[in-house]
């Protein structure tokens, strides 16, 4: 890059940590701003915590993502103490970075100004950007260096970095790689050198090695290695296919269409959210017809084509999560790709529209197809940020969060979860000590991070546990471990809307023999072991 | 037209013709009928079996591929077969050919159709294939085409048209055409990698003894073809390797089993014992000489080696004799020397004739079914001919040679034909069964010698001047001498005679599903019982789990002539966890033979003769008596009176009817007497005499040289003993009884909620203590055990599984998932991505894309941007109306996967795998589809 644009790069980062670290860019908003979220910031409080208390990743602890991205989380906790506060900048600074990463994406490939900011706006207020698929891209910009560059640094690079993403986010870890490894092919097809790409290849493969040589040192001499590898196979194949625990099913088009032709009900259909998911398959097709159609035309090759390609099939294989959970969470978390495609697909329009005189059906149909994507994008906006403007009641909110519970942090939570949270940690606290273990029925690990207890089982999310191999292994848990208390929350939000005891009928049973109700705080009911 | 078109033009006519066939045909390709000689089946055939040799692919290959389609349709891979042998692996075992591409079509398509179409698709793959070797070797236009229709309508290819030989046998005259086009064009690659793919179908085909023989055939062949350029050989290699490595999907499964298999551990321990009596070796000339088992008279050369062994070199007499003469007279041409020398070693195979017999009991050659060379005999006597024939076409032959031959040939003619007619006219007193037998061979005589002599004349007047119609005439004799004479061999049969069902089986398939055991007669065959999802214990796949085989041979030890278990005990049934018992007698019975020889078949056909047996028994009852009673292959209605008499006291004791109509070839059957009390020492008298008989309708009864039949007395010693066997069913002379206390599992604990699928067991246990729990599922490798959620090991209770369980309650799942099958996965995976990244490598290499890149340039200086986006457009469009219509059209079904799992998916009933069918396939339909509109869009219009 030169000086000029690096320091504008500069100025839009800084621009990005500050607005990030205010506004906030996950799903929780703020990092200092908004209530808990029990389930996806509670996991790595959860996990994190546990690890804490003397359990072993994976061993102990069922984990769904990779060590790398719950272990510094950890060290943080060692360091500074555990608090959902940490667990929320941790999280937000991921989103931060992979902002960031996105941002140096578009610089590669001279997305103008405007299109720049629009992307940015884009990623600060919707919840598209998290450090996991950061680091799938990173390992394409790495990819895509290596293509035009005679050094083995890139491969080496990308190599190492598939191993990091993998580390982080084991789906993520595999897309990317996946990608790389079929750029590598196609190089090796139609490049009549081989012994270059055989280098290349090799260097890329060494990139895989090192790390990997180093993790399993790591995991194997703390003793999780084994562990490890049986988790995150049972992950990848957990969350793809009938055993899914959060899916439902893929929404269809056929079904959800009106059968009448009131407009008014087509336009809600064409603008609901499940058929969101659609629009963004109908982008992808349009882009991989567009550079199909460019490689068979033989147009002249522009320098970022292989990233922008590249990008456009790491985002194609993030949607295919979308088969297994269809979700609009999910669905924002596939974005980022999509933006950064429809971005340069409106700059290689806009460069067309300067080039076209008068109004004519070309430009017509151009404009169309650029505001059918700005359409999409404020559809998507119109989703998930309604209550944007809270943010002007931050300065107030942050004056009452001196009274938080503990373990909470600087964060200003609602009344009620601050009651709620308040209310279980004193009856946890004076009714047991450290060496007791609690279990959580419903859906809220970072109840364990709050009330600080161990949770006699692996699962801190108990839907995860849905199968019966997973469900005798948490009932075996239960009661050899005995835990002192179960608590299930009345008012806990069900995934898929099958509440825990539908899911978990042994363990359901287990409670209904073994416990007895004991007391009601809140809406959480307490059960105690039967004498 | 180009001759290539013609002949494309001609398979392609060829094709249509049998795809009509198989779809408006309205019967069965498949010999069902031979169930007509089971007890079971009695009711449902009215006449005896139209070949009562082809029983395999009723008894085994059509129950393993209604299985494979059943999995398959459920979206399971057929890994494992649970139903037979109380599990076995079911890919491992070659002769599935599940992968075999041909199944493909048996899977997706009804079977009825699906039965016809394949064997005759793999008749005229077999002419094209055979063709294309033949047009390589020879000038000659029409002789490939006759030769390849020899080779393809007799002998070995009808023969076993049927099993899975020929579904590797037809590939031998492709890998030879390979073979010769790769000498012909150099080093070639694409030839090399079609030959890697002819072998891993061949490795799928399904019957790896085959495979070698080709295999052994083929290296011959490259030593004969490129003993000047032996570098060769590494790239022969290296394809063939390739071909292997590309079907380690199917090897090294089959290897695993192979290994833990009680067919090895049979084959291993005696000498080679696979080899034809010298004899047959004239059936290689003349295959009906004892009857045909498709026609009325037929009988094996020997006890052990019927027909479909002995004729399968058989090609015709004009073949044989043009090849014997061709391979005299050219002993010069080293094509002739080294199909003579191919044919030769083939018989010497067959036949083990010293010194290839000390070859044949090495270790690895001893183990295979060496004599079905004798097909590759056959294929080595067509080259011969083919061969020969070009040269007698291309060679002017002396006009008077012409001449003597003519005479020859006339008086040969003549001779027939008056020979026929002395038969005829002169009267010989011959035994009335050979009387009865010689029409056929005169038929057959004659039909062979003039067709020979018409042949070999018309043959030597067409000299060079052969024309279509000429051609067509050759060919018609020739198949006067293969495809006519063998017409009928593999018969078809009705709809309602496919795998009837009967009253035990509609009894059977209401209760509740177990293991049943076949016990005296062998009612229901192992592996039939998949047709009609019922379970075996027995697993007569021709390989068996070796620890599972010997232990049930020896718990279940005593056995009958069919091989099949004659005694079962109450503990030996619950230790293989058997739920219920077909047998002809009634097993709560002892049983004891007395007279124990069965050595000719006594006639039961005058009732002034009845055939008398006496004995002498100690105090018991007698509750019925066992016959071994023989049928003549027809019909019959006619009765058979039993009687027994008290010879000491001079008393009738009692009677019983046999019905001729239930009377099976071979078969037990029992004759109930209630409780007839025997006193010591008192000696007994049994009189059979038949009722009702006539020249055509009577029965017989197996017995020794005095003409005493077999039999065996039912008897109980003491009447307040209680039954150990409840009996919940019986008709025609078939027994159905239920195991109590029968269990799939054996453990001191309390089973719940037991539930299996093809790969897996669970089940709920509460253990009162830590213990083992035997799961009855043979010991095999694959197999891993969960007890909640952590692994356990799994021992070998000799034969089944074990595995320990710790107190109190526990869910406990076994899983098969081999790893064999993994490995063999991602070699053949490796290996075809390595093959295509080759190709186009090797592809982009040769410039071939520099076309495509001119016109494609073109393309683009011709249009404008928004030109194509409208074409896009419209093929998008296009692109989704059809999508809309496939999905409309096709009626795709989805069920609910096997799970244990609670989430949205199992509470609602969704089947998650009809999102991930749709969004790939839709995906990849719409976009493909628009790209191929694009394309044809703008070709049209750059024409």
């Amino acid at each position: 890059m030169e000086k000029k644009r690096i320091k504008t790069f500069i100025i839009e980062s800084i621009i990005i940590v500050v607005l990030g670290l205010f506004i906030g860019t996950t799903t929780g908003g703020s990092p200092l701003f908004g209530d808990l979220n029990f389930i996806d910031e509670g996991q790595f409080a959860s996990w994190t915590n546990q690890m804490l208390l003397g359990k072993q990743m994976y061993k102990d602890i069922y984990i769904t993502y990779g060590p790398l991205f719950i272990q510094p989380l950890y060290i943080l906790f060692k360091i500074v103490g555990p608090s959902a506060f940490l667990v929320r900048l941790y999280l937000t600074l991921g989103s931060i970075i992979g902002i960031i990463i996105g941002l140096y994406i578009v610089y590669i490939l001279n997305i103008s100004k405007i299109f720049r900011w629009y992307i940015i706006v884009l990623a600060l207020l919707l919840p598209i950007v998290q450090i996991r698929q950061a680091l799938g891209l990173l390992v394409l910009i790495f990819a895509a260096k290596s293509i035009k560059e005679k050094s083995l640094h890139s491969d080496f690079l990308s190599g190492l970095l598939v191993i990091v993403s993998f580390l982080v986010s084991p789906e993520i870890g595999i897309f990317s790689g996946f990608i790389v490894f079929l750029c590598y092919l196609y190089r090796f097809i139609i490049e009549i050198n081989i012994h270059k790409i055989i280098l290349k290849f090799s260097a890329f493969i060494v990139g895989i090695l090192v790390p990997s040589i180093v993790f399993s040192l790591w995991s194997s001499i703390g003793g999780w290695l084994g562990d490890y590898i049986s988790v995150t196979k049972d992950v990848l194949f957990l969350f793809s296919g009938i055993n899914i625990p959060n899916g439902q099913n893929f929404p269809n088009i056929l079904s959800l269409a009106p059968n009448n032709i009131d407009i008014l009900s087509w336009v809600r259909f064409v603008f609901s959210k499940e058929i969101l998911i659609y629009w963004a398959i109908i982008f992808y097709l349009s882009f991989f017809l567009y550079i199909v159609l460019k490689l068979i035309l033989i147009k002249k090759k522009e320098e970022n084509e292989p990233l922008i390609m590249l990008i456009g099939l790491f985002g194609l294989a993030l949607l295919s999560i979308l088969i297994g959970r269809s979700g609009i969470g999910h669905f924002y978390f596939t974005l980022l790709p999509l933006f950064i495609v429809l971005i340069y697909l409106m700059q290689k329009g806009l460069f067309l529209l300067k080039n076209i005189k008068g109004i004519n059906p070309e430009k017509i149909l151009l404009v169309l197809i650029m505001f059918v994507i700005v359409i999409f994008s404020l559809r998507l906006l119109l989703i998930n940020r309604p209550n944007i403007f809270k943010i002007i009641d931050l300065p107030s909110a942050i004056l009452s969060s001196k009274n938080n519970p503990s373990f909470t942090g600087p964060i200003t939570i609602s009344k009620d979860q601050k009651n709620y949270i308040s209310s279980i940690q004193s009856f946890i606290n004076l009714n047991s000590d450290k060496s007791d273990y609690v279990f959580f029925l419903t859906d809220e690990p970072m109840m364990y991070l709050l009330i600080n207890r161990k949770n006699p089982t692996r699962y801190d999310l108990p839907y995860i546990a849905n199968n019966k191999n997973k469900r005798f292994e948490l009932l075996q848990d239960l009661i050899v471990k005995k835990p002192k208390y179960i608590i299930e929350n009345e008012k806990d939000w069900a995934v898929d809307g099958i509440d825990n005891r539908t899911r978990l009928p042994e363990i359901s049973k287990y409670i209904n023999e073994t416990y007895h109700f004991c007391n009601k705080i809140n809406s959480a009911i307490i059960y105690c072991l039967k004498k | 037209m180009s001759p290539k078109m013609k002949e494309i033009k001609l398979f392609l006519i060829g094709f249509i013709i049998i795809l009509c066939f198989s779809i408006f045909s309205k019967e069965y390709l498949l010999p069902v009928d031979i169930l007509g000689n089971l007890p079971l089946f009695n009711e449902k055939y009215n006449s005896s079996p139209k070949n009562s040799l082809l029983a395999d692919p009723v008894f085994q290959f059509e129950p393993w591929r209604h299985l494979a389609k059943e999995k398959i349709l459920k979206g399971e891979f057929p890994l494992w077969n649970e139903n037979n042998g109380r599990g076995a692996p079911f890919f491992a075992n070659p002769q599935t050919a599940i992968l075999y591409p041909l199944n493909y079509i048996y899977y997706f398509s009804p079977e009825k159709f699906a039965l016809t179409f394949i064997p005759l698709l793999k008749m005229l793959l077999f002419i094209l294939f055979s063709y294309l070797y033949f047009k390589s070797l020879i000038l000659n236009k029409a002789i490939p085409f006759i030769s390849s229709f020899i080779v393809a309508t007799s002998g070995f290819f009808i023969l076993w048209l049927l099993w899975p030989h020929t579904n590797v046998f037809l590939l031998l005259p492709l890998i030879l055409y390979l073979t010769e086009k790769i000498s012909q064009a150099g080093s070639s690659y694409r030839w090399h990698i079609a030959l890697s793919f002819i072998y891993f179908i061949a490795v799928l085909g399904g019957h790896p003894e085959t495979l070698a023989e080709i295999l052994i055939l083929h290296l011959f062949y490259l030593m004969f073809k490129f003993k000047k350029e032996k570098k060769r050989y590494i790239q022969f290699f290296s394809s063939i390797s390739l071909g292997f490595l590309l079907g380690a999907i199917q090897l090294i499964p089959f290897f695993e089993y192979l290994l833990n298999s009680f067919t090895l551990d049979q084959r291993g321990a005696q000498m080679s014992d696979f080899y034809l009596p010298k004899i047959s070796f004239i059936m290689n000339f003349f295959p009906f000489i004892l009857g045909a088992p498709h026609k009325e008279f037929y009988k094996p050369i020997s006890e052990f080696t019927n027909f479909q062994e002995t004729a399968g070199g058989y090609v015709g007499l004009i073949t044989i004799l043009t090849a014997i003469f061709g391979s005299v007279k050219w002993t010069k041409d080293s094509r002739i020397k080294f199909w003579s020398f191919v044919v030769l070693f083939s018989w010497l195979v067959s036949y083990q004739i010293w010194p290839v017999n000390l070859l044949l009991n090495l270790p690895l050659f001893s183990i295979l079914a060496s004599h079905r060379m004798i097909g590759v005999a056959g294929f080595g006597l067509v080259v011969l001919f083919a061969l020969s024939a070009d040269k007698l076409l291309s060679q002017r032959i002396p006009k008077k040679l012409i001449k003597n031959l003519n005479f020859i040939l006339i008086a040969v003619f003549v001779l027939t034909i008056a020979i026929n007619l002395a038969l005829l006219i002169i009267p010989l007193n011959l035994p009335e069964k050979v009387n009865r037998f010689l029409p056929f061979l005169q038929t057959y005589g004659s039909i062979v010698s003039i067709s020979t002599v018409i042949f070999l004349i018309l043959f030597i007047h067409f000299q060079s001047k052969l024309t279509r119609v000429k051609v067509l005439i050759l060919l018609i004799l020739i198949l006067f001498q293969t495809f006519f004479l063998f017409y009928g061999y593999n018969p078809s049969v009705s709809d309602n005679s496919y795998y009837p069902s009967t009253k035990i089986i509609d009894r059977l398939q209401s209760i509740d599903k177990g293991t049943i055991l076949n016990v005296g007669n062998p009612i229901m065959p192992a592996n039939i019982n998949l047709i009609y999802n019922l379970k075996n214990i027995q697993n007569n796949d021709a390989i068996e789990i070796l620890n599972y085989r010997k232990e049930f041979d020896d718990t279940f030890n005593k056995k009958n002539i069919w091989k099949e278990i004659d005694e079962v005990k109450y503990e030996s049934a619950q230790k293989f966890g058997i739920s219920y018992i077909l047998s002809d007698y009634n097993i709560n019975l002892k049983k004891e033979k007395i007279q124990p020889d069965k050595e000719i078949i006594t006639s039961l056909s005058d009732p002034k003769n009845p055939l008398k047996n006496s004995f002498k028994f100690k105090e018991s009852y007698l509750y019925g008596i066992r016959f071994l009673t023989a049928n003549y292959n027809r019909k019959n209605n006619c009765e058979i009176n039993v009687q027994i008499y008290n010879q000491t006291t001079q008393k009738n004791l009692g009677e019983d009817v046999i019905l001729c109509s239930e009377v099976k070839d071979l078969m037990f059957y029992t004759v109930d007497f209630s409780g007839i009390k025997l006193e010591n020492n008192n000696k007994y008298l049994i009189s059979i005499y038949p009722k009702n008989v006539s020249e055509d309708n009577f029965v017989g009864l197996w017995s020794d040289q005095d003409r005493k039949p077999y039999f065996e007395i039912l008897y109980k010693d003491d009447l307040t003993q209680k039954d150990r066997f409840e009996l919940i069913s019986f008709d025609s002379n078939i027994y159905l009884w239920k195991v109590s206390n029968s269990a799939n599992i054996k453990t001191l604990g309390n089973i719940q909620k037991q539930s299996s699928s093809s790969t897996s067991i669970s089940f709920e246990v509460d253990m009162p203590q830590t213990d083992t729990v035997e799961i009855k599922i043979p010991y095999y490798p694959g197999w891993t055990a969960l007890v909640d959620n952590k692994k356990v090991e799994i021992t070998n209770s000799n034969p089944f599984m074990l595995i320990k369980v710790p107190k109190g309650y526990h869910y406990v799942e076994l899983r098969y998932q081999p790893l064999s099958f993994i490995l063999g996965l991602l070699i053949t995976s490796l290996a075809l991505i390595s093959i295509a990244i080759y190709v186009v490598k090797k592809e982009f290499k040769s410039g071939q894309c520099n076309r495509l890149v001119k016109y494609c340039q073109n393309i683009n200086s011709k249009y404008s941007w928004i030109y194509h986006l409208k074409v896009l457009f419209s093929g998008f469009l296009a692109s989704v109306i059809s999508l809309l219509l496939i999905i409309k059209v096709i009626d795709f079904r989805f069920v609910t996967p096997h799970t244990t799992s609670i989430n949205w998916l199992t509470v609602y009933s969704y089947p998650k795998q009809q999102d991930y069918f749709y969004f790939f396939f839709c995906l990849i339909y719409l976009y493909v589809a628009t790209l191929l509109f694009w394309i044809i869009w703008i070709w049209k219009k750059n024409e």
